[in-house]
């Protein structure tokens, strides 16, 4: 078409304008009072990224603002140029926020309710897994089932089931299936299939 | 009771957008009184200009804007030479009033225009296909200072090419268009405003005030889409008004979060409640994507 873009491209004030507000008679002394009471105590700086939602597999597109200067996350928001999402969110995913290392209610120790309690406990994470790893033990060497009625091996345990969340990724979801395989387990769900 | 005319209700909204702007950022009360009567009365003027019918013929070719190439480009504005001494006529009460300080230069203008001495139709066909040093050219045979000149016919072209993006905007709106200069004309935005439940990024023409969406995470200037090169800064407790700033380009665009507003609609006073963030950006060393009526700032 013989056309350069910088044809088509005007250059900043070319039209009309480039003349000072000054040069006008227009005093700047208030608005410039203004922004210097902004720039002094007031003034806020952020920066914009871009991530994909961690819940489900859909993938919406999260723009996520952080302050310059602590680096905490303020605001999260869909993405509304994401061709999966156009800027809208689930309830879980538009509650993103309350995930971040900003939400001071966001549960970050283990807390254990025991069999019948009204009551929560604080637990260390080295307790917990050790604790899931010695019950689940315990479970399948109950339960575990070698030889079904007609005599055949089925080496199968079924009384644990297991449902994988969503928001894990293919490749996390091979060896955890693969785990839970291991240990008979025949009740294997996944979220996206429930 | 009958509705206002068009040409009144759109100097109504005017109105309505400068009183809250001078309720909520007082400081730049004297800048909005100052532009009031010229952006009033350029309104009015808009509102009186007959479409071309009929509207339906109207086309734009996708191909020419898959390329890039504006629809129209400023050139390619047709500006009824005949109306263009009227328009100054109306036009310059509400600058003498507003521009104290260009008062006698706009009455040497005014003589040239008068007299016959100044060539207003070539003005403006240079000052549109950017050919600024034959503007100033015209400007120095009239004695009428350049800069000045400048501004004036600016004022004069702008109900006209408004009008014109009003016109052949919405057979845009199904066509794609990815960049951050006007699919009308081709000038940079001097707006960036987030609209709509979803906060989509609209970008508004500083030259035709046509809007168009763009990138929210993208900067419209240079294409820059590292966004740890790119940041925002607004006041405490006044986070829907933004300034917008790229390291690689150095250059800003104002930016105003209209979601939680019941109109969604801009007016041509808009980015005069913003005139802070202007200068705190110019005072960082960023200048404007877009030069505006009010955003060239003295230090």
């Amino acid at each position: 078409m013989g056309v350069t873009r910088r044809e088509f491209l005007v250059i900043s004030g070319a039209v009309g304008a480039g003349i000072g507000l000054s040069a006008l008679g227009i005093d700047m002394g208030p608005t410039r009072a203004y922004a210097d009471s902004v720039k002094m105590d007031k003034l806020k700086t952020a920066k914009q990224t871009t991530t994909i939602c961690p819940y489900c597999a859909v993938g919406c597109g999260i723009i996520c603002s952080s302050d310059a200067k602590t680096n905490q996350i303020f605001n999260t928001e869909g993405d509304p140029d994401s061709p999966i999402n156009e800027g809208a969110l689930c309830a879980k995913g538009a509650a993103l926020y309350q995930t971040t290392g900003s939400n001071p209610n966001r549960v970050q120790k283990v807390l254990y309710r025991a069999p019948n309690s009204d009551k929560w406990q604080e637990k260390s994470w080295d307790w917990a897994i050790a604790e899931i790893a010695k019950r689940v033990k315990a479970t399948r060497d109950k339960d575990f089932i070698e030889k079904n009625a007609k005599g055949q091996v089925v080496n199968r345990l079924e009384s644990i089931a297991h449902v994988g969340s969503a928001a894990l990724d293919n490749e996390e979801c091979w060896p955890l299936q693969a785990v839970m395989r291991a240990l008979g387990l025949v009740w294997i769900e996944h979220q996206a299939r429930i | 009771m009958s509705d206002p005319k068009p040409q009144e209700a759109g100097a109504s909204r005017i109105l309505a957008e400068m009183e809250r702007i001078k309720r909520e950022t007082p400081s730049v009360t004297n800048i909005v009184e100052a532009f009031e009567g010229l952006l009033l009365e350029r309104e009015r003027i808009k509102g009186e200009i007959e479409t071309p019918e009929p509207e339906s013929a109207l086309t734009t070719d996708p191909a020419r804007l898959s390329k890039g190439i504006p629809a129209v480009g400023r050139a390619g504005f047709a500006i009824p030479t005949s109306r263009l001494k009227d328009v100054y006529y109306r036009l310059a009460p509400a600058m003498i009033k507003g521009f104290p300080g260009v008062r006698p230069k706009l009455e040497v203008l005014g003589r040239a225009f008068n007299d016959g001495s100044l060539d207003l139709e070539a003005a403006i066909k240079h000052l549109l296909a950017d050919r600024q040093n034959q503007v100033e050219k015209i400007a120095r045979a009239a004695r009428v200072k350049p800069d000045i000149f400048s501004f004036v016919l600016g004022q004069i072209v702008r109900p006209f090419v408004e009008k014109e993006a009003e016109r052949i905007g919405p057979s845009l709106s199904d066509l794609h268009w990815d960049k951050g200069y006007c699919p009308v004309c081709g000038s940079w935005p001097s707006l960036s405003l987030l609209k709509g439940k979803e906060g989509r990024r609209w970008l508004k023409c500083s030259f035709c005030s046509h809007e168009w969406t763009h990138l929210r995470t993208a900067c419209p200037f240079c294409e820059n889409e590292d966004l740890e090169t790119m940041e925002y800064s607004y006041a405490e407790k006044r986070e829907g008004e933004r300034v917008e700033v790229c390291h690689k380009c150095k250059r800003y665009v104002l930016s105003l979060d209209m979601r939680d507003r019941l109109d969604q609609t801009t007016t041509a006073a808009t980015s005069i409640g913003l005139i802070h963030l202007d200068i705190i950006a110019q005072d960082k060393g960023f200048v404007p994507g877009a030069v505006t009526d009010w955003n060239v700032l003295d230090k």
